[in-house]
Formats: C-alpha cells, sequence, structure tokens
C-alpha cells in the first residue's frame, strides 16, 4: 500500500533561518500521527509543505503528489483543520455548507448537517457570532464531512477548554477515523493524545528528535521512582532522563532491561509528556553542551 | 458508534465538480464577503432617486421650453453616477480581494479546498470587470425606469402631452450607449484593476499607500528630475481619457464610436498589462501566506 507522506530530506530556510532541517517522514495509511515540538519547532511549516502551501527543499509527496506541484487536485484528498481563526467570520453556517457542497467533489452535505445538528451550531449563525469551542467543531463538521484520504489538524484544539478538546477529539475518533484514513495533528496537548494517536513525533529546531509507534509504548518505555540510595545503579542503566521530586527521583527508560529496572522500583508506563519533557531537554543540553 | 459513520466505499461514488462551478461559487463567495459591491451602488442610486424625485417637478417647466438635452439630462446623469461609482467600488474592491483574505488569515481555508489559485483569482478579477458592470446596466435601467415612470405621471397630471414627451425619449439609444460605456470603461481600466489587484496580493500593509505612492513618486520624478511628460501624459489619457476615446461629437451629442475605440493602440496596450498582472497575481498568490 502507498504511504500516504513521504518526505525524504525535508528544509526550508526563513529569513536564514532553517524551519525545517532534512526532515525524512513516512506515515502509513491508517496512521494517526501527532506531532509535537516546542513554539518555532517547525510543526507548522511541515503541516504547510505537506498541504502545498509552501515551497520547500528536498523530497515529498502526500497520497503520490508533490503538494506543492498539485495543491488544488491533492485538496480533492486531504481536509484541512487550523487553529480556530480560518474561518471567515462574515460567513454563515449555511454559506460554508453550501460553498464546500459547490466546491470540492467529497463534500457531504448530509453528513455535515448531521454532524451539526448534534450541537448548538444554528444554521443562520455567522462564524463571528459563534464562540471559540464552536467555531472549531463547525470546522471539524465541515472537514470530517469530506470523505478525504489525510486530514491534517494544525493545533486544531488551542485555547479551547478540557471540555471541548475531548468532545473535538472523541468526534474524531468516533465519527470519522477509520482505518482507510490517515490523520496527523499538530498539538501541545500532549497527554489528551497519548490514547489517540499511534504514532508520536518530536520536533524540535526544525528537526524530527524522536517519533515512536504507540501502539508498543508501554513495551519500550519505563519509568521507575528510585530511592535516593540506588541513583547510581539507576544512572548505569542508561535513563533518558532523571527528574526529582522531593523523597526519591524518577528515572525515565527506553529500551532498558525490564528486569534490571524491577529491582530499582516499581516500573510504571510513563505518560508521553514524560518522555517529551526529557526529549526537549536533552536536546536543549546537548545544543547547549556542543561547541558552536 | 455514531449513525453517521458512513462507510469507506462512500468515496468511490464522489461527484466531479466542473471547474464553471468552482468558479460560479467562488464569485458567490466573493459577494457575500463583499457586499459593498452591490451595497453601495445601490445606496448611490437611491440618493440618485431622490434627486430624480426633487427634479422631475420641474419637468413640465422644461417641456414648455422645449429643450430636448435637458429632458434626458436626468436619465444621463443617472447612468454617469452609477457608473462613476461601480469604478470607484471595483477599485476598492480589487485592493482588498487578495490582501483581505491574507490579513484575516482565511486564505488557509480557501486554500484547504480543492479551488485552484487561477480559478479563484480570476473570480476575483471578474467582479470588476464582469459583475460591477452587468449590476450596474441593471441598476441604471431600473433607476431610469422609475425617473421614466415618475415623470411621465408629473407630465400627464399637469396635463400635458405624454406622447411629445416620450418622442423625444431615446429609448434605443440610451441603453446602448450604456452598455458600450460600461463595456469601455471595464477594458479601459482593467490595467488599473489589474494593477489594484496585484497590489492587493503583493503588499503586506498599507494596500492603498501601496497602489497609489508609485505612481506619484513616478509622477513627482518625471517633472522634477527628468522634466518629461511621457509618463503625466499616459496617465492622464487613462484616467480621463475613457470618454474622448470611446465616443465621439456629431452635431449637438456625443455618439459611441467602437471603430475609433478599438483602433486605439493605447486600449490594447492597457489590455495586455492587465492580462500580465493578473497572470502574475495567480502566481503570486500561490506563494501567499497569512500576514
Amino acid at each position: 500500500m502507498m504511504n500516504c507522506i513521504e518526505a525524504h530530506g525535508l528544509t526550508k530556510q526563513f529569513a536564514g533561518r532553517l524551519a525545517l532541517n532534512n526532515v525524512d517522514l513516512t506515515v502509513g495509511s491508517g496512521r494517526i500521527v501527532g506531532i509535537m515540538g516546542p513554539n518555532g519547532a517547525g510543526k507548522t511549516t511541515l503541516l504547510k509543505a505537506i498541504l502545498g502551501l509552501t515551497p520547500f527543499g528536498g523530497e515529498l509527496k502526500v497520497l503520490g503528489r508533490d503538494p506543492w506541484v498539485s495543491r488544488d487536485a491533492l485538496m480533492n484528498d486531504v481536509s484541512f483543520v487550523a487553529d480556530v481563526a480560518v474561518l471567515p467570520r462574515w460567513m454563515r453556517v449555511s454559506q460554508a455548507i453550501d460553498y464546500m457542497n459547490g466546491v470540492h467533489p467529497k463534500f457531504e452535505r448530509a453528513m455535515a448537517e448531521g454532524f451539526l445538528s448534534k450541537t448548538t451550531i444554528g444554521r443562520e449563525q455567522k462564524v463571528s457570532q459563534l464562540s471559540k469551542g464552536m467555531v472549531a467543531q463547525l470546522h471539524l463538521a465541515l472537514a470530517m464531512a469530506i470523505d478525504a484520504k489525510l486530514l491534517v489538524l494544525d493545533e486544531p484544539t488551542l485555547g479551547l477548554d478540557i471540555a471541548y478538546r475531548t468532545q473535538f477529539f472523541e468526534s474524531l475518533l468516533h465519527d470519522y477515523y477509520d482505518k482507510a484514513r490517515t490523520v496527523i495533528v499538530s498539538t501541545h496537548d500532549i497527554d489528551e493524545l497519548q490514547h489517540v494517536l499511534t504514532d508520536a513525533v518530536f520536533m524540535d529546531g526544525g528537526r524530527v528528535v524522536f517519533s515512536c509507534d504507540m501502539t508498543d509504548f508501554d513495551a519500550h518505555f519505563h519509568e521507575v521512582a528510585v530511592k535516593p540510595s540506588d541513583h547510581e545503579l539507576a544512572r548505569t542503566l542508561n535513563p533518558l532522563h532523571e527528574r526529582h521530586s522531593f523523597d526519591r527521583s524518577v528515572f525515565l527508560y527506553r529500551n532498558a532491561d525490564v528486569e534490571k529496572l524491577a529491582t530499582l522500583g516499581e516500573i510504571r508506563t510513563p505518560r508521553l509528556s514524560e518522555v517529551y519533557l526529557a526529549t526537549i531537554s536533552n536536546q536543549t543540553l546537548a545544543q547547549k553542551g556542543s561547541p558552536k | 458508534m455514531s449513525s453517521l459513520n458512513l462507510p469507506a466505499q462512500v468515496s468511490e461514488t464522489s461527484r466531479s465538480i466542473p471547474k464553471v462551478q468552482q468558479f460560479y461559487w467562488s464569485v458567490r463567495r466573493e459577494l457575500w464577503e463583499h457586499r459593498s459591491i452591490y451595497l453601495a451602488p445601490l445606496a448611490v442610486a437611491a440618493i440618485t432617486l431622490i434627486g430624480i424625485f426633487i427634479h422631475v417637478f420641474s419637468l413640465p417647466a422644461l417641456l414648455a421650453k422645449a429643450k430636448p438635452q435637458l429632458l434626458f439630462a436626468s436619465y444621463s446623469a443617472v447612468a454617469v453616477v452609477l457608473m462613476l461609482t461601480s469604478v470607484i467600488v471595483g477599485s476598492f474592491y480589487c485592493l482588498d480581494a487578495l490582501y483581505g483574505e491574507r490579513r484575516d488569515r482565511t486564505i488557509l481555508f480557501w486554500k484547504s479546498l480543492p479551488v485552484s489559485d487561477t480559478i479563484t483569482v480570476l473570480a476575483k478579477a471578474s467582479i470588476p470587470f464582469v459583475v460591477l458592470p452587468i449590476f450596474t446596466f441593471a441598476l441604471i435601467a431600473v433607476v431610469q425606469l422609475v425617473t421614466l415612470a415618475l415623470s411621465t405621471i408629473i407630465i400627464a397630471a399637469s396635463g400635458m402631452s405624454v406622447a411629445n414627451y416620450w418622442s423625444q425619449l431615446p429609448f434605443v439609444q440610451m441603453p446602448k450607449g450604456v452598455i458600450y460605456f460600461l463595456f469601455a470603461i471595464a477594458v479601459w481600466y482593467a490595467p488599473m484593476y489589474g494593477w489594484f489587484l496585484l497590489v492587493s496580493a503583493w503588499a503586506q500593509r498599507a494596500v492603498f499607500v501601496c497602489a497609489v505612492a508609485p505612481a506619484l513618486a513616478l509622477l513627482a520624478i518625471e517633472q522634477t528630475v527628468l522634466g518629461s511628460t511621457l509618463f503625466t501624459d499616459v496617465m492622464k489619457e487613462r484616467f480621463a481619457g475613457v470618454f474622448s476615446s470611446a465616443f465621439s461629437r456629431s452635431k449637438e451629442s456625443v455618439v459611441p464610436d467602437p471603430t475609433k475605440f478599438f483602433a486605439n493602440h493605447q486600449l490594447w496596450i492597457g489590455l495586455a498589462i492587465a492580462i500580465v498582472l493578473i497572470y502574475i497575481v495567480i502566481k503570486l498568490r500561490r506563494r501567499r501566506d497569512p500576514l
């Protein structure tokens, strides 16, 4: 089966800074990929390259097409939800549906209306009259009504409260996702998405610094709370990171010997955000530590 | 699991959408967004009608003096005022057409749909070139018909001959002249609209200043430093010359002169420039980001 996204040596320069620095990324069909990273890590630039919104260096194929060359054709099979600010504020809900129905061959009007009927959004309301959460619901309803092969979400729940965030991803999973579709989402809500994602990708400084398959996350990542007397022993097992709390330290491991870890204390599966913080802070340390 | 979860084979039945239909909806969305395209001319038409309503009472006196030019002056005035309005509305529309979608970040939404930059830009360009002239013609026709109705009532009420009044009105020449003049304006001002669209797609701020300042600077430099009048003459001809290029005087009236108009190489140079500018706008929009 053709990969949904294939990027090799993807590079993008902005004002002398590398927003994307030699990114390699392969996303198979049916995956739900979370892209995480600090602000300015290159997440949005990567998504923009995938959507054909920006030219790039290197090689990138999305659904077999070069997005920069054939954005409009690609968009027959891709739908996109950005943070809540991109829907036109003057537009009525009915106009949005009419317009999408008029220009998009894979838009199902009945589906969009079905999704909206589950919300309190009125058909004659303007986007400017909706709350932030409702705009996100509307945009998701429009995007989900497209029978797309790839759904791209760029921080779709930014600035929403937890109820809307949860609902957003729940309806995405229950009403939309099936094994034929691929979802790629950039987000800061790392832990909320831990059990939604099939893959996690961390970016920093324009590079992919970490990626893992979430389906066997708990087989690879472990954390152990270690008594001070065992710290030296814990450090010999190559922890990714150690985090100090008041009476013991929590050591984070990737692919460590589970039997040896068991001697140090109780083994738990870490939250994805722990792995994220460990990766990003190690990254920062490595950059500061290396000369130039 | 929701009952709305349609099976995957829906993709097999997807419709195909003709480019013409995408163009049609792109034009409609411009009209939704830029309501001034029709609201401003409607407002001007309403004000014009108030003026007509006051003027119409002096008709019997005019008719008694039998000055035919003055009799249909109000009809011409309506046409000229609304045509001028359409040029102003078209200019401001063009300046905002590609800047507005970047300023409010909606370009990300529009570009997430399978509508090409070519269709989008051509739909935007169709507003000053097609939509506004047609709408303006319809509006002029309505206002003139209302004027005719009012005049007829007043004349009939004053006991004068309606037939005499009607016989002096240019029922055929007037709409023909209006259509011709609207067409002439659209093609004559094409490079200006093209330039405004280009600035709208390119400028990062202060679109109006970016559109006007280069021309003013060129005029100033030419007159103070170079001492020539080439650019000044071109601009003068372009902005003030549409009427004299498209019409000729005959006896006591002016008549459309398409032969002279189409033989004018300035018209074709301007059109060629407009086409190049719009082509650049299409290429530019592809690379444009939200501000």
